[in-house]
C-alpha cells in the first residue's frame, strides 16, 4: 500500500501562518481576560490597596462589602432601574416594530432614523441634555432614579428595536395570512402565532437592555442625583484609591453575573433562530 | 364633469390598496408606534432642543435662574459662548429679540440634520439632495459670516493652552489613535476566527465578544492595576530587575498612554464582530479562484478579502472612533491630567469645577453636530457594516 | 502545452470518510472528459485533486508527465472554472480576466491584448468595466470562462459550470464550450451530475458513484453498453429484468416462458440467474424486424403517459418486474394500448446488456437517476 499522506488543506492559510495565528489569538484572548482575572485575584487579597505584591488570602472583602448599606441600596437601584428601563423599552420597541416591520407606515425612513439617532447621539451629550431636562425643563421630575430609568428607556430603545424588527419581518407573513383566514382577530393571532415565535428575540432584547442599564454609568452619574445606581457608586468610588478594595468583590459578582446574562441572551437568541428554521 | 374628473384618479387608488399589506386600521398602525415616538420626542428631542437654547440664549444663567429663563424670559440672542469655543473675536447680540421662534427654527434644523445623519441619505434621495445642503448652511450660517481668514487662523493655531477647541482635536486624535490600533488587533484576530478554527468559529468569537458585555468601568479600573506603578508590569519589571524599585514607569499610568491603551482594549471585542463578519461573507471560492489563477496566499488576502471587506473595516472603525471622540469615563479614571479629553471638560461645565451651562452646551452641540456630520459622510459604511441593518 | 492528465490509485479521505477510493484515470491531451455521477461520489474531489486544492491521501496526480500531488494550485498550470463562477464581486470583467496575467507579471501590453483577446472570444466585448452583479447569470459564466482561459491552461476543470443557469442558456453555453474546447483545443476536465450534458458534450464520460469509477469510456457506449447497474440506472432510464437462465443456445442464455416467450441474452451462462438491462425505446410492441432470437414477453400494461414526443408505457411482467417502453409519437404509431391491456413486447438479443453488481444497488441507482432527472 502506497504511503498515506498528511493531506490537511491549507487554502487560505499556511501552516506557518495558522501557527502565528494561533499564537497572536491566545495571546490576545490572555490579554482579553486578564484585567477579568485581576479583579477576581485581588478580591481574595488581603492587602488594602490594589496594588502589588499579593498579600494574602482572604474573604474579609466579600463580608465587608455585603454588610454594606450603600453598596446593598446602589445594587438594589441598579436592579429596580434595570429591570423596569428594559421592560419597557422593550415593550415599547415591540409595539413599534411590528407596524414598522409589517405594515404600510407613512414615513417610515423618518421614523427609523428617529428611533436609530440615540445610539449615535454621544452618552455625554444625551446626559446632560437629560439633566438639563429633568431639573430645569418642562417635564421637572427631578433627579433621581427615575430619571435615570427614562433615560436609559431612550438608549435601550434602537437596540431593543434592532433586534426585534429583523425577526418580526423574518417570520412568513403568510403565517399571519394563515390565521387570519382561521378566523383568529388581530390580538389572537398576534398571542398565538406571532409571540410564540419572537418570545425568544423579546427574550434577548429584554437581557441586552437589562446589561446595558446595569452597566451604564454616563447617564446615570449626571441625572441620578443623591440616588446613586450601583455603577455610578462604583464610578465615585473608583476614584478613591483607599475606597477601592470594598468595591473590587461586588464588582466580581457583577462581572459574573452579567457574563452569564450575556451568554444566555446569545443562547435563547440562537435557539430562536432554529425555532424559527423549524428545527 | 365631476364623475369624469375622478376617472382617472380610480387605478391610483386601487392600486394603493393592493400595496398596503395589512390587516390592520391606520389608528392601530400608529397608535402602536405612538409610545415610542411620545418616549423619544419627550426625553431625546426635547432635551436636545434645551440644549441648543441654552448655546444662543443671551442672558447668562447660573443653573438656579435656568427654570426661569426657560419658561419665557429668554430675550436674545448671542454667539458670545460659540466664539468662546471656536476662538474667533466676533460677536453677535440681538437683544431684546423673543428667542422662542428662532430657537424653534433652528431646532427644526437641527432634528431634520439628525434624522439625515442616521437616514444616511435614504431620506434625501426620496426628497432632493438639496434639504440637506441648505439644512447644513442654515445650521453653519453663523460661523460662515465671520471674517473667514481671521476664523481659520485661530483654529489652526489653537491659540491657548486648555482652549476647547484644542482639547477637542487632542480628543479626535486620541480616539482615532485607538481606533486604528483596535482594528489592527482585531483583523488578524477576526481572520483566524472566520477561517481557521472550523465550526466552533462561532463560540470562540461570544468568548471574544463576552467582556465588552461586563463591567466597563471595572475593566477600566483593572488597568489600573495593571500599569499602576504598584501594577503587574511594573513590579514584573522591578522583580527582574530591569525597573529601580524607586522610579517606576510613570507614563503607564495616567496620561495620554494610558487612555489610549484602555480605549483600545475596550472596543477591540466590539471591533472584532463586524470585521469577522466581513469575512465570514467571503466565499471561500473566491480565495480558491485566486490561487487557482497563480495568487499566493498573501496576494489572495490582499488582493480580494481586503478589499471586499474594506467598507466593513471602515465601518468597524467608525463604530469606534465616533464614541471615542466624547469619551469621559476613562480619562477620568486613568487619564490624570495629562490625558485629559472634551469630554471631561464638557462633563466638568455641568457637575464638575466650570460649571457653566451655558458654555457646556455649547460645548455639547459641537460634539454633537461633528458626530453627527461624521456619521451622515460615513452613513454609507455604518449601513454596510451594521449588516444593512440600520 | 501537453494537457495529459494521470491520476493513479487516487484515494482522498477526509478524516474516516473515503470520498474517492482508489481510482485510476488517464485523460488524453486534448481531451473533453467528463466526471458524471449523484451528488458526493467524489467527482468534485477529483477535480479538486487536480486542481491542487485537495491533496490526495493515497496516489499520484501527473500533468503532463510530471508529478504535481503535492504542488499548490497556483503553480500547476491548469485553471479552473468554479460552481456559481466565483467571480471578485469588487473587480470589473476588465480586472477579473487580467487577474491571473497580472499575478504571473505578464508583461502590461501583453495583458491588455491577452484579456480582449480574451474576453472577445466569449463574446463580452463591451461589457469590460461592469461589475460581475450587473451581469446576468449566463454573462459570469462567460466571464469565468475568460478568466480561466486567457492564462492558456493546459487543462481547464470546469465544476458544474452551468448548474446555476436556466434550460435554454444551459443548451447554448454547451455548444460554445464544445466549440471552445475544439478551437483551442484544450483539455477539459468537465464535471456535471447532468447526463445529457456529459453525453452531448464528451470525448469520454467517467460514471462515478461511491468514490469509485463505474465506467470510464465514450457517450455511445456508456448509453448502450453500460457497465454495471448503476451506470444503467443512471444514465438515461433503463429497465433491469431479473432472469433465469434455462438453457444456453449459440452463446446466448435464455430463460423459457409460457406460451413460446422467452428471455433471451448475450451471455455464456448456462444456468443461475442473471440480471439484465434493457433501454425503454429498443423494446417493441410488434416482433417485425427483429431475429428469431429476440426476446418476447408478455405483460399487462398497468400506466400510459404521454410525454410529448413519445408515450411512455409501463408494462407488469409475470415474475413481478416492470418495464417501461418508450413508443416515439410519429405517424406511425397505431393506436396506443390503454391501462389494463395485455400485450407482448419484443426486443432484439443484441439490446439485453447483462449487467454486473447486486439488485440493491440497482435501486439505488435508479432512485439518483430520477433525482438527477428532477433536478433538471
Amino acid at each position: 500500500m502506497a504511503r498515506r499522506r498528511n493531506t490537511e488543506t491549507f487554502v487560505v492559510i499556511s501552516p506557518t501562518g495558522k501557527v502565528l495565528l494561533t499564537a497572536f489569538f491566545a495571546l490576545f484572548l490572555v490579554v482579553l481576560y486578564l484585567p477579568t482575572v485581576l479583579l477576581i485575584v485581588f478580591s481574595f487579597n488581603a492587602g488594602t490597596v490594589a496594588a502589588f505584591p499579593l498579600e494574602g488570602l482572604t474573604t474579609k472583602w466579600y463580608g465587608l462589602a455585603l454588610h454594606s448599606e450603600s453598596i446593598r441600596q446602589a445594587l438594589w437601584a441598579s436592579v429596580r432601574v434595570a429591570t423596569l428601563s428594559a421592560a419597557i423599552a422593550t415593550l415599547i420597541a415591540l409595539m413599534a416594530s411590528y407596524p414598522l416591520a409589517r405594515r404600510h407606515v407613512r414615513g417610515k425612513a423618518v421614523i427609523s432614523a428617529l428611533m436609530l439617532v440615540p445610539l449615535v447621539v454621544p452618552t455625554v451629550v444625551l446626559g446632560v441634555a437629560l439633566l438639563i431636562l429633568f431639573q430645569k425643563g418642562v417635564i421637572p421630575i427631578g433627579l433621581g432614579l427615575i430619571s435615570v430609568m427614562i433615560g436609559h428607556v431612550v438608549i435601550a430603545l434602537p437596540f431593543a428595536v434592532l433586534i426585534l424588527l429583523p425577526r418580526i419581518a423574518s417570520i412568513d407573513k403568510r403565517l399571519e395570512e394563515a390565521a387570519y383566514d382561521l378566523g383568529a382577530s388581530g390580538l389572537q393571532m398576534f398571542r398565538r402565532v406571532m409571540l410564540p415565535l419572537i418570545v425568544p428575540s423579546i427574550l434577548s432584547a429584554f437581557l441586552i437592555s437589562f446589561v446595558f442599564s446595569i452597566d451604564e454609568v454616563v447617564i446615570a452619574s449626571f441625572i441620578a442625583g443623591d440616588q446613586p445606581t450601583y455603577p455610578v457608586y462604583l464610578y465615585s468610588g473608583l476614584k478613591f484609591p483607599e475606597k477601592t478594595q470594598t468595591l473590587i468583590p461586588v464588582a466580581t459578582i457583577m462581572i459574573v453575573l452579567s457574563f452569564l446574562l450575556a451568554i444566555a441572551a446569545e443562547v435563547i437568541r440562537r435557539r430562536g433562530d432554529r425555532k424559527l428554521e423549524g428545527r | 364633469m365631476a364623475t369624469a374628473a375622478q376617472e382617472p384618479k380610480a387605478p391610483l387608488k386601487r392600486s394603493r390598496r393592493e400595496t398596503r399589506n395589512d390587516g390592520g386600521s391606520a389608528l392601530s398602525t400608529y397608535g402602536l408606534l405612538a409610545p415610542m415616538l411620545i418616549v423619544l420626542g419627550l426625553f431625546f428631542l426635547a432635551p436636545l432642543y434645551y440644549i441648543l437654547l441654552f448655546s444662543i440664549a443671551l442672558r447668562r444663567f447660573s443653573p438656579t435662574e435656568a427654570l426661569a429663563a426657560l419658561n419665557g424670559e429668554l430675550n436674545g440672542f448671542t454667539t458670545e459662548l460659540w466664539s468662546k469655543l471656536v476662538g474667533v473675536d466676533v460677536i453677535v447680540k440681538l437683544p431684546g429679540i423673543d428667542l422662542t421662534v428662532p430657537t424653534m427654527v433652528v431646532a427644526l434644523i437641527f432634528i431634520v440634520l439628525l434624522l439625515l445623519a442616521v437616514s444616511g441619505g435614504r431620506i434625501s434621495k426620496d426628497r432632493g439632495g438639496w434639504i440637506v445642503g441648505i439644512a447644513f448652511l442654515l445650521l453653519l450660517a453663523p460661523f460662515l459670516t465671520l471674517p473667514a481668514g481671521n476664523n481659520l487662523l485661530r483654529i489652526m493655531s489653537l491659540s491657548s493652552e486648555g482652549d476647547s477647541l484644542r482639547l477637542f482635536f487632542k480628543s479626535v486624535s486620541m480616539a482615532m489613535t485607538s481606533s486604528v490600533i483596535a482594528v489592527i488587533i482585531a483583523i488578524p484576530v477576526a481572520y483566524f476566527l472566520a477561517f481557521c478554527v472550523g465550526k466552533s468559529k462561532y463560540t470562540w468569537m461570544l468568548i471574544v465578544i463576552a467582556p465588552f458585555l461586563t463591567s466597563y468601568l471595572l475593566r477600566v479600573f483593572a488597568w489600573k492595576v495593571i500599569l499602576g506603578d504598584q501594577g503587574l508590569i511594573n513590579s514584573g519589571l522591578m522583580a527582574v530587575g530591569l525597573v529601580d524599585e524607586a522610579a517606576p514607569l510613570t507614563f503607564l499610568i495616567y496620561s495620554q498612554f494610558t487612555v489610549i491603551v484602555v480605549l483600545t482594549y475596550a472596543w477591540v471585542p466590539f471591533i472584532c464582530l463586524p470585521i469577522f463578519l466581513s469575512f465570514e461573507t467571503i466565499d471561500r471560492r473566491l480565495l480558491e479562484a485566486a490561487m487557482d489563477l497563480g495568487a499566493t496566499r498573501w496576494q489572495a488576502f490582499r488582493k480580494i478579502s481586503l478589499p471586499i471587506i474594506a467598507p466593513g473595516i471602515v465601518a468597524a472603525f467608525l463604530f469606534v472612533f465616533i464614541p471615542s471622540i466624547g469619551e469621559y469615563i476613562t480619562p477620568t479614571l486613568v487619564g490624570g491630567t495629562q490625558g485629559t479629553m472634551y469630554g471631561q471638560s464638557l462633563a466638568s461645565q455641568f457637575v464638575g469645577g466650570a460649571f457653566n451651562w451655558q458654555y457646556g452646551s455649547v460645548m455639547a452641540l459641537f460634539l454633537l453636530g461633528v458626530v453627527l456630520l461624521l456619521t451622515f459622510a460615513t452613513s454609507r459604511f455604518l449601513r454596510s457594516g451594521a449588516g444593512g441593518n440600520l | 502545452m501537453d494537457g495529459h492528465i494521470v491520476l493513479s490509485g487516487v484515494t482522498k479521505a477526509f478524516g474516516e470518510n473515503i470520498v474517492v477510493n482508489d481510482i485510476d484515470l488517464n485523460i488524453g491531451e486534448g481531451e473533453f472528459f467528463s466526471m458524471l455521477g449523484p451528488s458526493g461520489c467524489g467527482k468534485t474531489t477529483t477535480l479538486r485533486m487536480i486542481a491542487g486544492f485537495e491533496v490526495p491521501t493515497i496516489g499520484n496526480v501527473t500533468l503532463a508527465g510530471e508529478d504535481v500531488t503535492e504542488v499548490p494550485p497556483a503553480k500547476r498550470n491548469v485553471n479552473m472554472v468554479f460552481q456559481a463562477y466565483a467571480l471578485f464581486p469588487h473587480m470589473t470583467v476588465q480586472e477579473n480576466v487580467e487577474f491571473g496575467l497580472k499575478i504571473k507579471k505578464v508583461k502590461k501590453g501583453e495583458v491588455k491584448s491577452r484579456a480582449a483577446e480574451a474576453i472577445a472570444s466569449v463574446q463580452l466585448d463591451g461589457f469590460e468595466l461592469r461589475k460581475p452583479a450587473q451581469l446576468s447569470g449566463g454573462q459570469q459564466q462567460r466571464v469565468a470562462l475568460a478568466r480561466a482561459l486567457v492564462n492558456r491552461p493546459a487543462a481547464l476543470l470546469l465544476d458544474e459550470p452551468l448548474g446555476a443557469l436556466d434550460l435554454k442558456l444551459r443548451k447554448e453555453m454547451q455548444h460554445e464550450l464544445k466549440a471552445i474546447q475544439v478551437r483551442t483545443g484544450t483539455t477539459f476536465v468537465y464535471v456535471t451530475h447532468d447526463q445529457e450534458e456529459a453525453l452531448t458534450m464528451s470525448d469520454r464520460i467517467a460514471v462515478m458513484n461511491n468514490g469509485i469509477v463505474e465506467q470510464c469510456a465514450g457517450p455511445r457506449e456508456i448509453y448502450e453498453h453500460p457497465a454495471t447497474a448503476f451506470v444503467a440506472g443512471f444514465i438515461g432510464t433503463s429497465n433491469i429484468v431479473n432472469m433465469r437462465v434455462d438453457r444456453s443456445e449459440g452463446g446466448k442464455a435464455i430463460m423459457d416462458l409460457s406460451e413460446g416467450q422467452r428471455i433471451v441474452a448475450n451471455s455464456a451462462t448456462t444456468s443461475g440467474s442473471l440480471q439484465i438491462t434493457v433501454r425503454p425505446e429498443k423494446i417493441h410492441l410488434s416482433a417485425n424486424g427483429l431475429g428469431d432470437d429476440a426476446s418476447s414477453v408478455g405483460g399487462r400494461v398497468s400506466d400510459v403517459m404521454y410525454l410529448g414526443s413519445m408515450t411512455q408505457i409501463t408494462v407488469d411482467l409475470p415474475n413481478g418486474d416492470s418495464l417501461q417502453v418508450h413508443r416515439l409519437n410519429d405517424e406511425a404509431a397505431a393506436v396506443d394500448p390503454q391501462a389494463g391491456d395485455t400485450i407482448s413486447l419484443h426486443w432484439a438479443a443484441e439490446n439485453s446488456f447483462v449487467i454486473e453488481g447486486l439488485p440493491s444497488s440497482a435501486d439505488g441507482g435508479d432512485a439518483s437517476a430520477h433525482a438527477a432527472s428532477e433536478s433538471e
